[in-house]
């Protein structure tokens, strides 16, 4: 056996991470790590990376025991991370990248005519077709993602733990990446897997456990299961299946949001786009559509070149997100971490956020009513938290994306804007995030949504908009959806490319 | 009360400081010595403070030795003809004026902090020495100021009362003001801040002002100790004491993280070390070192969490080797 898990277990002060979890993997197999957010997946990873070490439990390595003392130990025993944000130096080129951290000497002098060969083939290997004096922070997101696997394979690693590879990928992106890892297993290495799309599960692993609360759920060959099996087994529950009669209910005539000839180049040109009360608009696009330009342009983040936007059938001037919070709209942004949340505060303190000037007595802030107000809020949202006034990065993704939306109803906002409020989160967060965006909607609000899963938009929205190089090239109306060619048409296709074609 | 400890052990760092040097030093502990200890750690408490706003909104002010220079020799020379109120209120302004450029420049053009203050210090300190001629000037100052320095109610040094009142103040406004709040938004994610609809551009100004202001201030209390004004050698390196009384206290230099109490307590952790090496006749030399190895300690123990985390790591690599 490459690598064994035997019972391993994690504290932290109050919290039991992880319970005697069992895991093992063997060269050449590919293994998927299943669970919700908080289940415990990443502390399993960080233990077998070596960056932290585990309370009880052993690890073996080829059948002896090891105890890591941290990651350059690991990685020297060929166990290397990809994690979801990449560890890319940005102003570095491509080869000192691969490099990095253990570049290559001869007599004191960096040897660069064997690391640049060496590089170049790994490069070739993975068909990464950009040049090793590319700076990296150029490359595409896909084509980082190369170079950190090339990282490790520099390091001769013999297993690769991947920590949602595929979140910012497009399709044809995701399909590159599984071929390469068919043909890294078919060389005998072992890859870890780290998903929540359950379809790439069946399509790329051998096997895969699952994990809930910290606790080791069960395990299962991928022929052994199907997906709602799976679901089942990730929940511990049953998912109910979907009702149809909550859409469509709640829109009205009224035109809350009304966007013409909006144009900031060369990311947005002449959008036009109406938002009925009631509503949900779902963008559809594939990363650099514009999609997120497009929210952040109505909200004020940035500013438009040209176009006019009417909110409630005023023409507004939205030059500011303090001005677009004061008009009613709000944003939930892309990256929670970088635009959405202030780590370093608590819980609480995130929550009331943009609503901070409502909890003021006559002698500024009342805290105790702030903090009952964020926990109001949180409780609508389901965040599950042991203290609220811990940090707001102790939270799971998926806790920290309801605090950003928690954020969003506590300032009293009529128009929601959701970039990718499903990213990264797992399936029990994502319906409560839908049932709130009905809930919302029921109540008279309407909402604008991003999702890269397209699946995901036919799910929730009442209309689908979609998006190709700062254009629109099709709108659809519920009823009209039609996977595949909302796909193409995100892709850049014409509905006329598509009639032609069939 | 472990909780208490683990978020302020700078406290506990404190009395057992204090407990060690009157151990070492029998005067230590007297009533007057530690009056003078007050007096003394008040005056840079007076910057740190300032610059603990500044951290906390994510920025960095490195002129507050300069515009303490010009305060000094503003009150002290405009005191030659005008009362000395007026000459009190331009040194005041002056220091606010000065802030608010600083907050201007590093946020209208997004210039490094660093780089705004370090001109702004060069550029104070020079007009400080400008007005002054260089020359130390001897005011012609009238009797009630030299009672803010030696002056006693409470049985508190005057300059320490005003110091903790400032702190009371101070910690006041951070917690329970929205202000005070966005200042902590802005410096933990400004990002964020911004998308949450703060200002995020008063918002700095204001900790910069505050800080030009309350290192005015401290330029008006050394007026008044001193009885006179000096542009060349006053508050020349109490930018980076102040910075260190900051970090001692738990303020982080990444912005978003600190609190008052930390930096009164880091404040007078490096008055009473002053004030005890003097009377242990310690060599001054031996004094910067101390000082600079409780900084990189304290420093340590913030980064790493907290310092019993950082000594349960220690006896867990040992018990591995």
């Amino acid at each position: 056996m490459l690598l064994e898990v035997r019972g391993v277990s994690k504290f932290y002060p109050g919290v039991k991470a992880l319970k005697g979890v069992d895991f093992n993997i063997d060269a050449g197999e590919v293994v998927a790590v299943v669970g919700e957010n908080g289940a415990g997946k990443s502390t399993l990873m960080k233990i077998i990376a070596g960056a932290i070490q585990p309370n009880q439990g052993e690890l073996l390595v080829d059948n002896e025991p090891v105890s890591f003392s941290g990651p350059l130990e690991a990685q020297s025993r060929g166990i290397c991370t990809i994690y979801q944000e990449l560890m890319i130096v940005p102003e570095l080129s491509v080869v000192e990248n691969v490099f990095l951290g253990h570049l290559k000497e001869r007599r004191g002098f960096l040897n660069w005519p064997v690391m640049r060969k060496e590089a170049q083939a790994i490069l070739d290997r993975l068909g990464l077709t950009a040049s090793l004096d590319a700076k990296a922070g150029d490359l595409s997101v896909a084509e980082q993602q190369l170079i950190e696997i090339a990282k490790s394979l520099s390091r001769k690693s013999r297993l690769l733990i991947m920590d949602e590879p595929t979140a910012s990928l497009s399709k044809e992106e995701v399909a590159n990446l599984f071929e390469l890892v068919r043909s890294l297993k078919a060389d005998g290495i072992a890859v870890v897997l780290i998903t929540h799309h359950l379809h790439e599960i069946f399509e790329i692993c051998d096997r895969l456990i699952v994990l809930r609360d910290g606790e080791y759920v069960g395990a299962s060959n991928i022929k052994d299961i199907d997906e709602a099996g799976l679901v089942e087994m990730m929940l511990g529950h049953k998912v109910e299946t979907e009702d149809d009669s909550r859409h469509r209910a709640a829109i009205g005539d009224e035109i809350v949001l009304h966007a013409k000839d909006l144009t900031r180049s060369p990311y947005l040109d002449n959008i036009n786009l109406t938002l009925r009360r009631g509503e949900v608009l779902g963008i559809a696009g594939l990363m650099g559509a514009g999609r997120t330009e497009l929210v952040r342009a109505i909200y004020g983040a940035d500013l438009l070149d040209s176009g006019e936007l009417s909110i409630n059938g005023k023409l507004t001037y939205v030059g500011s997100p303090r001005a677009a919070l004061d008009h009613g709209l709000g944003l939930a942004p892309e990256d929670r971490k970088i635009q959405g949340l202030v780590l370093s505060m608590s819980i609480g303190q995130n929550t009331t956020l943009p609503s901070l000037a409502s909890h003021g007595g006559t002698l500024g802030i009342n805290l105790a009513k702030e903090n009952r107000a964020a926990e109001e809020l949180c409780k609508r949202l389901f965040v599950k938290y042991a203290d609220i006034n811990h940090a707001v990065g102790t939270l799971s993704g998926g806790n920290q994306q309801k605090v950003v939306l928690a954020k969003l109803l506590g300032a009293g906002t009529d128009i929601y804007l959701l970039d990718e409020p499903t990213r990264g989160i797992d399936i029990g967060a994502k319906e409560a995030i839908f049932d709130l965006i009905w809930d919302l909607t029921a109540q008279g609000n309407s909402v604008i949504i991003i999702s890269s899963v397209i699946e995901e938009l036919i799910r929730v929205c009442d209309r689908i908009m979609c998006l190709h190089l700062g254009r629109v090239t099709q709108t659809y109306d519920r009823g009209d959806f039609d996977l595949s060619r909302i796909m193409l048409n995100a892709m850049g296709k014409t509905s006329e490319d598509i009639e032609a074609v069939q | 009360m472990t909780g208490f400890f683990r978020t302020y052990p700078f406290i506990v760092v404190l009395v057992v400081m204090a407990l060690v040097f009157g151990f070492l030093s029998p005067t230590f502990l007297e009533a007057g010595n530690l009056s003078n200890i007050l007096k003394q750690a008040s005056l840079l408490g007076f910057v740190a403070l300032g610059t603990c706003f500044v951290l906390i909104g994510g920025g960095l002010d490195l002129s507050v030795g300069s515009v303490v220079a010009l305060s000094s020799v503003l009150i002290a020379g405009l005191s030659a003809t005008l009362p000395p109120i007026v000459g009190i209120h331009v040194a005041l302004l002056a220091g606010i004026l000065v802030g608010v450029a600083n907050g201007y420049f590093v946020t209208a053009f997004n210039f490094q902090p660093i780089i705004v203050t370090i001109s702004s210090m060069a550029i104070v300190r020079g007009i400080a020495m400008a007005y002054s001629d260089s020359r130390p000037i001897f005011g012609t100052l009238p009797d009630e100021l030299f009672l803010l320095a030696d002056g006693v109610v409470f049985g508190l040094p005057v300059p320490a009362l005003l110091f903790f009142l400032a702190c009371a103040i101070a910690a006041l406004f951070l917690r329970y003001t929205n202000l005070g709040r966005q200042i902590y938004q802005v410096g933990g994610n400004e990002e964020a801040a911004r998308l949450a609809g703060i200002n995020v551009a008063r918002v700095k100004i204001v900790t910069y002002a505050i800080s030009g202001f309350l290192s005015a201030f401290a330029g008006l209390m050394l007026v008044a100790r001193m009885q006179s004004g000096e542009a060349v050698r006053t508050g020349v390196g109490w930018e980076l004491d102040a910075i260190a009384a900051a970090a001692i206290g738990g303020v982080s230099l990444m912005g978003g993280i600190g609190t008052v109490v930390g930096t009164l307590c880091g404040a007078l952790i490096i008055g009473m070390m002053a004030n005890a090496f003097n009377l242990l006749g310690v060599n001054p030399y031996w004094q910067r070192i101390v000082i600079g190895i409780v900084l990189a300690i304290a420093v340590a123990s913030y980064s790493s969490g907290n310092l019993r985390e950082m000594l349960k790591r220690l006896r867990f690599s040992k018990q591995r080797n």
